[in-house]
């Protein structure tokens, strides 16, 4: 028989509620998209550089 | 010489020797194969930053995301919805990396987004259109060449404006996520907040 079972003890002294979960325990942990978006804004750069020089000729 | 100034003359009625002719289409076709290969490789460059900045919503608090960071990109690929929901999920990335937003919902909208996606379908739009209307022909008119050439100035015009405004939009949701990532862990109070 298990002593530690106890049927009055109330259920709200382990009961832990959603609100206290940590966000940052959801989904994949943070990676900045900084290098990736610098290599898309440089890119994004030589396009314009690329569509300007189409006007000018 | 531009190809406009060119094509003016011609119209006016001067004359060039055929090798004036031949450098002017060495050029276009030069400029046309370099911007082919450049959009080709940003649209990549993008997609993956795409990926990761929708990647790393639900690690700064995300309350609610209506899609996934494959399908944020995927959705590009899917015809006739392509011309909606990118803007949809380019809103999602926006308004859940705000770092003023945490533990909130929010229905603003981004307007450097609305702008952004606004130029990017004109542009698609009037280049679509170029193709229907100066379709390649072995003997185009003089006037057909300068109008197309016109349309063709605009169209890049747009396109250097939608470039321009993706590099804000990249930018400012680079910077917002590390904002919001820095708050998150300096504050422990909001690693508690409601998911």
């Amino acid at each position: 028989m298990d002593d530690s079972y106890n049927p009055y003890a109330s259920p709200l002294t382990t009961f832990e509620p959603p609100s206290t979960r940590p966000v940052t325990s959801q989904g994949p942990p943070f990676e900045s998209a900084h290098g990736r978006g610098m290599v898309a804004v440089s890119l994004l750069g030589v396009m314009i550089l690329i569509t300007l020089g189409g006007i000018a000729t | 010489m531009s190809q406009n100034s060119l094509l003016e003359q011609i119209k006016d009625g001067h004359q060039f020797p055929p090798s004036v002719y031949e450098d002017n289409d060495r050029i276009y076709l030069a400029m046309i194969g370099l911007q082919v290969v450049v959009f080709v490789a940003t649209a990549i460059a993008f997609s993956f930053w795409i990926y990761r900045s929708h990647r790393n919503l639900k690690s700064l608090g995300a309350l609610a995301l209506e899609y996934t960071p494959g399908w944020a990109v995927g959705w590009y690929f899917v015809p006739i919805a392509s011309w909606v929901v990118p803007y949809l999920v380019m809103q999602e990335i926006w308004k859940n990396s705000d770092p003023d937003r945490i533990g909130k919902f929010s229905k603003a909208t981004s307007l450097i987004v609305v702008v952004w996606w606004i130029l990017f379908v004109i542009r698609v739009i009037l280049g679509s259109g170029l193709n229907v209307a100066f379709p390649s022909s072995d003997h185009p008119s003089i006037e057909t060449l300068i109008t197309a050439t016109s349309f063709q100035m605009a169209w890049y015009a747009i396109g250097a404006a939608a470039a321009a405004a993706a590099i804000v939009v990249i930018l400012k949701i680079d910077a917002n996520q590390q904002e919001r990532y820095n708050r998150l862990h300096a504050d422990p109070a909001t690693q508690f907040l409601i998911p």
